[in-house]
């Protein structure tokens, strides 16, 4: 049995399957375009987008800090009134003493101006409540009826009967 | 190499990739496709990289190589887990599929059932050096194995596929049992 002959004939017998084989490889373009897609999946967002989420975090954040926090501090400072321990006439001037680290001049902490949105609430709920003390109701006139006087006041026994008979109703 | 010439080798050997993912596979046509792609994925993550020692061709072939036998292990693991739960079945290797059948002549068919007997190493040698024309150093590259193991694989891969396809007279001297044989079925 020549080996050499039995070489070149396996070798074309491999080839001829490599033929069939190469025949039917799905195409390089689909395969690699599926890398890439396995590579990005659908739910994964690009960097440029990351940037856009942590913009939104960051006013969301902010926002909440500033409709929140600071309008809840402002309106602590507002209610509390004079603090223990400070008093608006304080003397500049005392003696030393173990008292003195608990009195403060008002007069030079910061001067606790409600903000433009507090005062915009204070003028809205005012103006609500007036709204709401000359509120008439529409079916109002329903609960009046013409012999109203009669029930609202007791009539005298020296009254005239003419001024009676003007009371009651025609009907 | 860059990013355009890196996919410009990959799309060129792409074709022959498919075949030796194949024979990585047993033949399994969708696993040979998964497989490239996972090789694909990986070249693109960066997993896979080129360093130039070797030719690209022979690089190429190792990644597929241990990216199939990786799956192939990870299978294996994901079976021996669900067994309790599943009467396993486990399927012929050698059966072809009914397009193989038609499609491939009768002496392709002896071939590849003849290799798929062999042992992995065997047939991967032979696949290397008959189906891939690469030489005994190259291959031994591809299956990370010495040269001289590399030739051991193949001298017994051969005899043993000689022996296999002995009954089939494809390897008489005057080569009419290869021609009789091609006969027998019809190629498309």
């Amino acid at each position: 049995m020549n080996l050499d002959q039995d070489e070149k004939k396996l070798r074309a017998l491999f080839h001829d399957v490599r033929a069939e084989d190469e025949r039917d490889a799905p195409s390089f373009a689909y395969d690699w375009q599926a890398a890439v897609d396995r590579l990005r999946p659908a739910g994964r967002l690009r960097p440029g987008k990351w940037v856009l989420v942590a913009a939104c975090i960051v006013v969301v954040v902010y926002g909440s800090w500033f409709f929140f926090v600071r309008d809840t501090s402002h309106r602590a400072i507002d209610d509390s009134g004079p603090v223990a321990g400070v008093s608006p006439s304080a003397p500049q001037e005392r003696a030393p003493g173990p008292s003195q680290a608990a009195t403060v001049d008002i007069s030079r902490l910061p001067s606790k101006k409600p903000s433009a949105r507090t005062r915009h609430r204070s003028a809205t709920a005012m103006e609500a409540s007036a709204l709401i003390s000359q509120w008439r109701s529409p079916t109002d006139f329903l609960l009046k009826f013409p012999a109203d006087r009669l029930l609202k006041s007791v009539p005298r026994l020296d009254d005239s009967i003419v001024d009676l008979d003007s009371t009651v109703p025609e009907d | 190499m860059n990013g355009s010439e890196l996919r410009a080798e990959l799309e060129r050997l792409h074709p022959e990739s498919y075949g030796w993912a194949l024979a990585c596979c047993w033949r399994d046509a969708a696993e040979a496709e998964s497989v490239l792609q996972t090789v694909y994925l990986r070249v693109l993550q960066g997993k896979a990289r080129f360093d130039g020692r070797a030719k690209f061709k022979t690089w190429l072939f190792s990644v597929i190589r241990r990216t199939a036998a990786d799956r192939r292990r990870r299978f294996l693991l994901r079976r021996l887990g669900l067994a309790k739960y599943e009467i396993y079945q486990p399927a012929d290797k050698n059966v072809d599929r009914p397009d193989d059948v038609v499609y491939r002549s009768e002496v392709q068919i002896l071939l590849l059932g003849a290799l798929a007997q062999l042992p992995e190493r065997q047939r991967q040698a032979l696949q290397l050096v008959f189906y891939h024309d690469l030489s005994l150093e190259e291959a031994a590259g591809v299956m990370n194995v010495s040269i001289g193991s590399a030739r051991t694989h193949y001298e017994r891969g051969k005899k043993r596929l000689r022996q296999l396809m002995g009954e089939s007279r494809i390897f008489d001297e005057s080569g009419s049992g290869r021609k009789e044989a091609e006969g027998a079925i019809p190629r498309r």
